[in-house]
């Protein structure tokens, strides 16, 4: 399980409510997993503790596209409806020493992908990506970063890197 | 065969059944309904488990007015028809009750004498019990802030690993702690679970008053032969007028007693206090 | 910077210039090879390392002068193309169970006998070869050599007419002659960037970043026309979101202005085209009011191109597919070209038309005339002293080679449709996916008495329908040389021994021509002795390389043609000194018409193709990679918040695109990056990628007038949610 970043730090859908009142609000009852139209959803495993049944998201799996169908059916305060910008799931940072446009190789994957594009990822004046405080951590750029491995660093929401 | 039983297990099957729709609906596209027993509905609706909502309400130390109202629904339903949930929806409660088929079978194989019926001492205990524990997790929920129910609450367990298994691709690992009660209760607690532990049955249990549906025994009509007490496997005896907070209403004494001695008026309305519920 | 014809002065442009190499991990490359990247048409130099027969490391070619070791995801990926489960490794015959292997022996005789059988029977016009865009110099001369002087036809087609045919003929109808005029080199020159139906950041990522860091340094402003908000569109300074279709009437547009409020010098413009005052009388009922609706612009946003345009010292001009794909294709390039002669930007460093193909080698095979009307070295099957000559050189009979063009694959198909053409022969190319109205293609495909396919995978598209299947080496495991689009010559060399019984595309064409009796004509020791023949054809054409050898290439990377001498440093740049072929350039005068399927109440919507920067045509190569296809990994559908409102389509919801084809089932992304009335798709997914995925099939048969390149930026659609 890819999961696991920055000290087991999840990556929370969107609107979620901070860590402690997440795992006490949260119902377990798995109705933003089964909203569509993407699977971007993953249950806590119960070796994830406190997070046990809560949402949370594999952005090398299936990243968040920002739909925000999730928190509209949620029954509690886990996951409020917030606008799509204001999502705050983490925050993205290109790790320039990897990535292709960075060190030669026109690539721009993260930017064209980018749900926030040209907010979140901007580029420079070299089409160099640049992460910007817009950025809410859906971690698409993670998903479809062709570096191996992955050229972006995502930081959950409440963790620190 | 009586129309209450297939009735029941029609339910019991029918709420599996909508268990495992969901998620395949999901994964075929149709999303307007998701969830599990312990929140379901639309984006306009919701119902939600109460023991859910209390336990997150503690534990996150909010009150939310939508999701109170979500919780209202089973309550409400408690209200009217006693533990009803156990009997006709819940998914534990079917696997539980096919488990004291299992129970009383072995029983048979190994010549052991049928169980009997609790002592009001013994249910008492277990009444005693149950509602410490329901209240102790409910303590714990608010001190540790996660709602710990639900770590060890079949009917969530259940649900998840069917929406584990069928939409998330991963193994119902969770199954495991269903597994484990359902062999204490088989070989050893006749519906132990159900009966001394269940914190949400608790909690339906009790929302009972007086005016709740229960089994109301025909003094002038029964002959004491204790069939229906023999059938209880919730350890209630309505031939003793002894029918408590346990009573899931599941009809099955009704439908065995020889005299149709016994019955679940609709209306509880005038009922003397001695002819029917004697909550201990 | 404008006007210097040295060299770029690159030394501040920042860090992006590190040689990146991706390497089999573990394994050191023991040898390395001079490569050119396959896909696009910039040829971007690539070192190839190998190790034991494998490629095990690519990286970008430091010193070479079109990407200066930088390259795009695509070159940066090619080690995931060579060794794919899906590889074809055998000659491969349909038989009863399925397809069979078979030896090489049989597969070539079977080959040479059905070739020889049709030709007896029904003429040589029942045999038709149609190849990729992407083959090297000597491979063309040699289907050329085989199909035209051999067997007696002139059916050798190429998939870049589904490409860049507009453009040529646009070029050549302009030029009087197919003879790109620019380097690369202006893009460092340039005091504008006109960019028309073109989105080069995704297409050509190393140019596009090249054209940026001139900007970075010059200011010079990007005028982008497209009815997307593409990359490339959301950098430019003046973004005309062009109704599909209208650039005709842009182009004159900005025509109008340009000469009404005296914005050019009419005198020179006059001195360099044979017909300016025609153009002057055209394109004055083309003033910008007149065409704000037929555009969809303002008549303020084409005033300000037009001021733009024609202020500029030197301004480059480039197109790509939104001009070409289109029944009108001939026209709006044209019409472009139009444009850059009255503001005389042409012969002059930073100025004229810069036409960058999609494929790898669609500049060569022109040169190579592997395309049914020419003959190598810009030569003309329907001249006679063309033929003459190249017979001579060929040592085949001047008889032998037909006077009149053969078919374009539109009709070559409709040709196997008709019955007419019997055997058909396609080499690493997958028109059952590529063409439009692919239902039909694949179709008619099937039906072909004898499909013959060459290619490095099994199955594509195209090789499942085939009757024999022969198994091509890919890049890396051929040698050969490439001319980029600024008519720059490379030599590809052969890095890797071809997997399985692969052999390399010559090898396979010429032993069937040695079993059909053509022994002489192909008696070549190697690559380099074609190549040598071939330089034959080009003394004193357009496309002279008479002083280019296997051995210079070696030195000098990306000569570019005409290289007349040894000694020769190669020509940067085409008519510097006005000598155009026809003496002068003839302006081209159109009216603007409609495609050919316009949206309508059933179909309300215009379906625009395109590619995705991580993808390459129909995905043979690309679609394997997972670092390539994790990002696309189905089709999409790009909509117009208010065109979804009216479909009830919700963002990231699966729909199904119908046309009155056919139906593709796609992910709908709303968003504002595409005008509202049309819709946006990748063209990559055939019917291999899934159930419902062939985007063609959606496509209409309808062909530019004279190019007869297909339109795959305009047929009606409608999206229905599923």
């Amino acid at each position: 399980m890819s999961f696991l970043f920055d000290r087991s730090g999840l990556l929370r859908p969107p609107g979620a409510a901070d860590e402690a009142d997440l795992v006490g609000s949260c119902i377990r009852c798995a109705r933003c997993v089964e909203v569509r139209p993407y699977q971007s959803i993953r249950l806590g495993p119960i070796t994830a503790l406190r997070s046990y049944g809560t949402p949370f998201i594999d952005p090398l799996g299936s990243p968040c596209y920002l739909c925000m169908r999730c928190p509209e059916v949620c029954p509690t305060s886990a996951l409020t409806v917030v606008p799509a910008v204001e999502s705050a799931m983490g925050t993205a940072r290109v790790i320039e020493e990897s990535c292709y446009s960075w060190t030669g190789t026109v690539c721009n994957q993260c930017y064209r992908s980018c749900p926030l594009k040209g907010t979140a990822i901007d580029l420079d004046d070299l089409l160099q990506p640049v992460v910007t405080e817009a950025c809410v951590g859906c971690g698409v750029c993670l998903h479809v970063c062709p570096t191996e491995p992955r050229s972006i660093h995502l930081v959950p929401r409440g963790e620190t890197s | 065969m009586k129309w209450r039983p297939i009735a029941r297990k029609g339910a019991q099957v029918s709420v599996l059944a909508m268990l495992v729709a969901i998620p395949l609906l999901s994964m075929a596209r149709i999303d307007f309904i998701q969830g599990t027993l312990c929140s379901f509905g639309t984006e306009s609706w919701s119902v939600s488990c109460p023991l859910g909502v209390a336990q997150t309400s503690l534990a996150s130390r909010t009150l939310d007015a939508g999701l109170l109202l979500s919780g209202f629904a089973f309550i409400a339903l408690a209200f009217v028809a006693g533990r009803v949930f156990c009997s006709w929806i819940c998914p534990q409660g079917f696997f539980s009750e096919l488990g004291d088929k299992v129970h009383l079978a072995v029983r048979r194989v190994f010549k052991r004498p049928p169980p009997r019926p609790d002592t009001p001492a013994q249910y008492r205990r277990g009444q005693i019990f149950l509602y410490s524990f329901l209240g102790a997790g409910l303590v714990a929920s608010f001190v540790f802030g996660v709602p710990v129910f639900c770590y060890i609450c079949p009917i969530g367990l259940i649900s998840r690993a069917i929406v584990g298994s069928t939409y998330l691709g991963t193994v119902g690992s969770e199954l495991l702690v269903v597994a484990i009660i359902l062999f204490v209760e088989v070989s050893f607690a006749r519906r132990g679970w159900c009966k001394y532990i269940c914190p949400v049955g608790a909690l339906y249990g009790a929302c009972t008053t007086k005016r709740s549906l229960t089994v109301v025994r025909d003094a002038h009509a029964c002959v004491g032969c204790h069939t229906c007490e023999r059938e209880c496997s919730m350890g209630n005896s309505p031939v003793d007028d002894r029918v408590g907070r346990t009573c899931t209403n599941c009809g099955d004494c009704v439908d065995v007693c020889p005299e149709a001695a016994l019955s679940q008026p609709l209306v509880q309305l005038g009922k003397k206090a001695s002819a029917g519920v004697s909550p201990s | 910077m404008v006007g210097c014809d040295c060299e770029g002065d690159d030394d501040d442009d920042g860090p992006a210039r590190t040689v990146r190499e991706i390497a089999e991990p573990n394994i050191e490359a023991s040898s390395w090879h001079m490569s050119v990247c396959p896909y696009c048409g910039v040829g971007c130099g690539l070192d190839v390392g190998v190790a034991d027969n494998r490629v095990v490391a690519v990286r970008g070619m430091e010193d070479h002068p079109v990407n200066r070791g930088e390259i795009c995801l695509l070159g940066q990926n090619l080690l995931g193309i060579l060794e794919t489960d899906d590889r074809l490794l055998h000659p491969m015959r349909k038989g009863a169970g399925g397809m069979e292997q078979i030896s090489w022996d049989q597969a070539s005789d079977t080959v040479a006998e059905r070739i020889r059988a049709t030709i007896d029977e029904h003429g040589p016009d029942s045999f038709a070869m149609y190849v990729s865009a992407s083959e090297y110099l000597e491979e063309y001369y040699v289907y050329n050599k085989f199909v035209k002087g051999c067997l007696g036809t002139n059916n050798l087609e190429s998939s870049a007419r589904l490409c860049w045919a507009s453009g040529v003929v646009g070029l050549v109808k302009a030029f009087g002659g197919d003879s790109p005029p620019c380097a690369y080199e202006d893009f460092d020159h340039a005091d504008l960037f006109f960019v028309a139906g073109y989105n080069l950041a995704e297409s050509k990522p190393v140019i596009f970043r090249r054209m940026m860091r001139s900007r970075q340094r010059t200011q010079a402003p990007i005028i982008v026309v497209d009815p997307r908000v593409t990359d490339t569109a959301s950098r430019a300074d003046l973004h005309l979101q062009i109704k599909p279709g209208a650039d005709v009437a842009l182009h004159n547009a900005i025509a109008h202005v340009l000469i009404g409020e005296g914005l050019i010098d009419e005198g020179e413009a006059r001195g360099l085209t044979d017909n300016f005052d025609e153009l002057r009388e055209h394109v004055t009922s083309f003033s910008p009011g007149a065409v704000a609706d037929v555009t969809g612009l303002t008549a303020e946003e084409i005033t300000r191109a037009a001021h733009m345009v024609g202020e500029a010292e030197a301004g480059l001009f480039m197109w790509g597919q939104g001009l070409n794909q289109s029944s009108i294709g001939t026209r709006k390039v044209t019409t472009l070209l139009n444009l850059v002669f009255i503001t005389n930007n042409v012969g002059r460093p930073g100025a004229g038309p810069m036409a960058i193909t999609g494929q790898g080698s669609a500049m060569g095979l022109r040169e190579v005339g592997a395309l049914p009307h020419l003959l190598p070295g810009f030569r003309k099957v329907t001249e006679e002293q063309d033929r003459a000559e190249i017979a001579e050189i060929w040592g085949v009979p001047p008889a032998r080679i037909r006077p009149t063009p053969g078919k374009p694959i539109s009709m070559i198909l409709e040709g196997i449709e008709r019955g007419e053409i019997k055997v058909l022969w396609i080499i690493h190319s997958n028109p059952a996916a590529t063409f439009p109205d692919s239902t039909w293609a694949r179709r008619v495909l099937e039906q072909t008495e004898f499909l013959i396919v060459q290619d490095a995978y099994h199955p594509t598209e195209t090789t499942q329908l085939a009757d024999l299947v022969l198994p091509g080496a890919q890049w890396a495991e051929k040698g050969g040389t490439l001319t980029n689009s600024e008519r720059g010559l490379n030599l590809i060399e052969q890095a890797v021994q071809p997997p399985g019984e692969a052999r390399p595309d010559l090898d396979i064409v010429m032993d069937v021509a040695r079993r059909m009796g053509f022994r002489d004509e192909f008696a070549y020791e190697n690559t380099e002795a074609i190549f040598e023949e071939y330089k034959r054809c080009t003394t004193g054409r357009a496309c002279d390389i008479t002083g280019v050898s296997y051995e210079r290439l070696r030195r000098d990377r990306g000569i570019q043609w005409p290289v007349p001498t040894p000694d020769h440093p190669g020509t940067v740049r085409r008519f510097v000194d006005r000598d155009f072929p026809r003496g002068k350039v003839h302006l081209n005068l159109y009216e603007h018409q409609a495609p050919a399927e316009v949206p309508d109440d059933t179909y309300p919507l215009n379906l625009i193709t395109g590619l995705v920067g991580m993808q390459y045509h129909s995905r043979t190569r690309t679609g394997k990679i997972p670092a390539l296809a994790r990002a696309v990994p189905e089709p999409f559908v790009d909509m117009h918040a208010n065109d979804a409102r009216v479909a009830g389509v919700a963002d990231g919801d699966h729909v199904y695109v119908e046309s009155r084809r056919g139906r593709v089932r796609a992910r709908a992304r709303v968003n504002e990056t595409i005008r509202a009335g049309s819709v946006f798709m990748p063209y990559h997914f055939g019917s291999l990628s899934g159930p419902d995925q062939a985007v063609n099939a959606l496509t209409i048969r309808a062909f530019d007038e004279s190019a007869k390149q297909p339109e795959y930026k305009a047929c009606a659609v409608r999206v229905v949610t599923t």
